[in-house]
């Protein structure tokens, strides 16, 4: 996805900010209110600017422990699946578990990367 | 961190697309009203995933998981809701009356214990036996009702008080069917024996009712008296043509018919000879609407009007179903005892046709449709290769799962991934993790778990 000469990733599109978005574009577009490339613009906005904003805005840290139950490796991306996991937080005592998790994680190296 | 900051995260990022985004909406020739009309269906929908409290909800903070939508939305359907249903009820209760023939007859809620609610029966199961009308069919809903309980409590005993019920609400002239339901709750039983009987008794009913006409008409001036005894007539012929198509043999009310028709003698040739003086209580319906004419098996034309076809067409189909589900095999279990019990709890007719409906009526339990969806699961695995990678506890597979709706997942990018013998080491950063139903957005995240 080529905006301004950089490159993001998309997969953020899965978040609920993400989901919500395609959503809402999918009922414009069956609406007939906008074409599907400008959805597709919008999107790609969308891609760097979560990005950015979470890059820049976000300070909180995490750490969390669990048992690995499946990992891949494919195409620059991670998945791990992780069960009985608990997430802590670093400025609050509080703490989440939960019974799996999924991660999906891309290079954090090659966003904006020249290649 | 806690996930108060998700909501000003994706608030900047919305008016950060939105901003970036109206150069392309003006490129594209899209007005701005469709980017504004973006931003609010995008916010709604991010509130209705209810992940976490957002600045733009109107809500206060305490209660995060009760975005505005939500309850809006649930007040509505009672409000849309509720009310039509009621008067839908009350119009079909109302529609019954005027319909009798729509094959949708009013549910009665049964009383505990009781299988044969006269009402639950479709009118035309008397088809031709009687007129189509049935007087205060609705507006007697109670009087069948205490009829009903005083006949499963005490049977034939309280036949007189049955009658007695019956008789204060109704007009003299319409004995037969009315009364003769009660009695026989199994006259809808397909035996042709019990056809006879339920015919022959009705004919008596009439013939008596008739005599008791007979009676009236010195009190009566000339043209009412036309009046009722042509109705009279039109009744007369309508059951001879139900009775001869339903294959009766002529004779025995070919008999009866003759007697009545020497009882009333004179005058109801007059009046059946009459200037056709307007018809008030609809007693000839069945004749009125002569739609079809079929030929008998004996070659005779046989006049079929709606009801008569109708029940025809019911007839067909309910064999058909019963030759599909073989005579009752499929049946529950449950109406299968009632059956063997007693003929007289409910007609056959009547069974198979809630049992095609679907519709459950008290102490009938769906069962069916439970074991055979298991009997298809059952084969549906039995068909399987059964090999390992079919082995539903493959982490693989749990993956699969997840991938609909929203799991537990975490979207981030990796800095570091890192392996010694089965323990991992990592190190990700900027990410979005959804968990439980709340979101949250990191900076860093450091994780160990050993595989």
């Amino acid at each position: 996805m080529a905006a301004n000469g950089q490159s993001f990733y998309e997969l953020y599109r899965r978040s609920s900010i993400g989901m919500a978005l395609t959503d809402t574009l999918d009922d414009l577009i069956s609406e007939r209110r906008i074409e599907p490339q400008l959805a597709m613009k919008i999107l790609a906005n969308f891609d760097r600017s979560i990005t950015e904003v979470l890059a820049e805005k976000v300070k909180a840290r995490l750490s969390f422990k669990g048992h690995l139950d499946t990992y891949r490796f494919c195409d620059e991306v991670w998945t791990f699946l992780i069960k009985d996991v608990t997430f802590k937080m670093e400025n609050s005592s509080q703490t989440v578990q939960a019974e799996k998790v999924r991660i999906v994680s891309c290079n954090s190296k090659r966003p904006g990367d020249p290649q | 961190m806690s996930n108060t900051q998700v909501g000003n995260v994706y608030q900047q990022i919305i008016a950060d697309v939105v901003e970036s985004s109206r150069v392309d909406f003006e490129e594209g020739g899209v007005d701005d009203n469709v980017l504004e009309e973006l931003r609010l269906g995008w916010q709604t929908k991010l509130s209705g995933l209810n992940v976490a409290q957002f600045p733009w909800d109107p809500k206060p903070e305490p209660p995060m998981t009760n975005p505005p939508t939500v309850p809006s939305n649930a007040g509505n359907y009672h409000s849309i809701n509720t009310p039509p249903q009621n008067i839908q009820g009350q119009s079909g209760m109302q529609q019954m009356q005027p319909m009798p023939s729509n094959g949708n007859p009013p549910r009665i809620k049964p009383e505990p214990g009781m299988d044969s609610p006269p009402m639950s029966q479709p009118p035309y199961q008397h088809g031709g036996l009687t007129m189509p009308q049935m007087p205060m069919a609705g507006g007697t809903t109670a009087q069948q009702r205490a009829a009903q309980h005083l006949q499963a409590n005490y049977g034939q005993r309280a036949a007189a008080s049955i009658n007695a019920i019956q008789s204060s609400q109704q007009p003299p002239q319409q004995p037969p069917t009315q009364q003769g339901a009660p009695f026989h709750p199994a006259g809808q039983g397909l035996t042709p024996q019990m056809q006879m009987q339920m015919h022959q008794q009705q004919q008596q009913q009439q013939a008596r009712a008739q005599q008791q006409a007979a009676q009236q008409p010195q009190q009566m001036s000339e043209q009412q008296y036309k009046n009722f005894m042509a109705a009279q007539q039109a009744q007369v012929q309508a059951r001879t043509q139900a009775a001869r198509q339903n294959g009766q043999s002529g004779q025995n009310v070919q008999n009866s018919q003759n007697g009545q028709n020497g009882q009333n003698g004179q005058n109801g040739q007059n009046g059946f000879n009459g200037a056709a003086p307007p018809q008030t209580d609809g007693a000839d319906d069945v004749e009125a609407e002569t739609v079809i004419k079929q030929l008998g098996s004996n070659g005779e034309e046989i006049t079929m009007g709606r009801v008569e076809i109708d029940g025809l067409i019911r007839s067909k189909i309910e064999a058909m179903g019963q030759s599909m589900e073989g005579g009752g095999l499929m049946l529950p279990l449950s109406e299968l005892k009632k059956k063997s019990k007693s003929q007289s709890s409910q007609s056959k007719r009547t069974r198979t046709r809630k049992a095609k409906e679907g519709t459950v009526f008290e102490g009938m339990i769906q069962v069916d449709g439970g074991d055979s969806d298991d009997d298809v699961k059952e084969e549906h695995d039995e068909d399987a290769i059964n090999s390992d990678l079919d082995d539903p506890d493959d982490g693989l597979n749990d993956e699969e799962d997840e991938d609909e709706g929203m799991g537990h997942i975490m979207l981030c990018m990796y800095d570091k991934v890192q392996r010694v013998k089965n323990k991992w080491k990592c190190v990700m950063k900027d990410g979005v993790l959804t968990v439980n139903g709340k979101e949250y957005v990191f900076h860093k995240a450091q994780g160990e778990y050993e595989w």
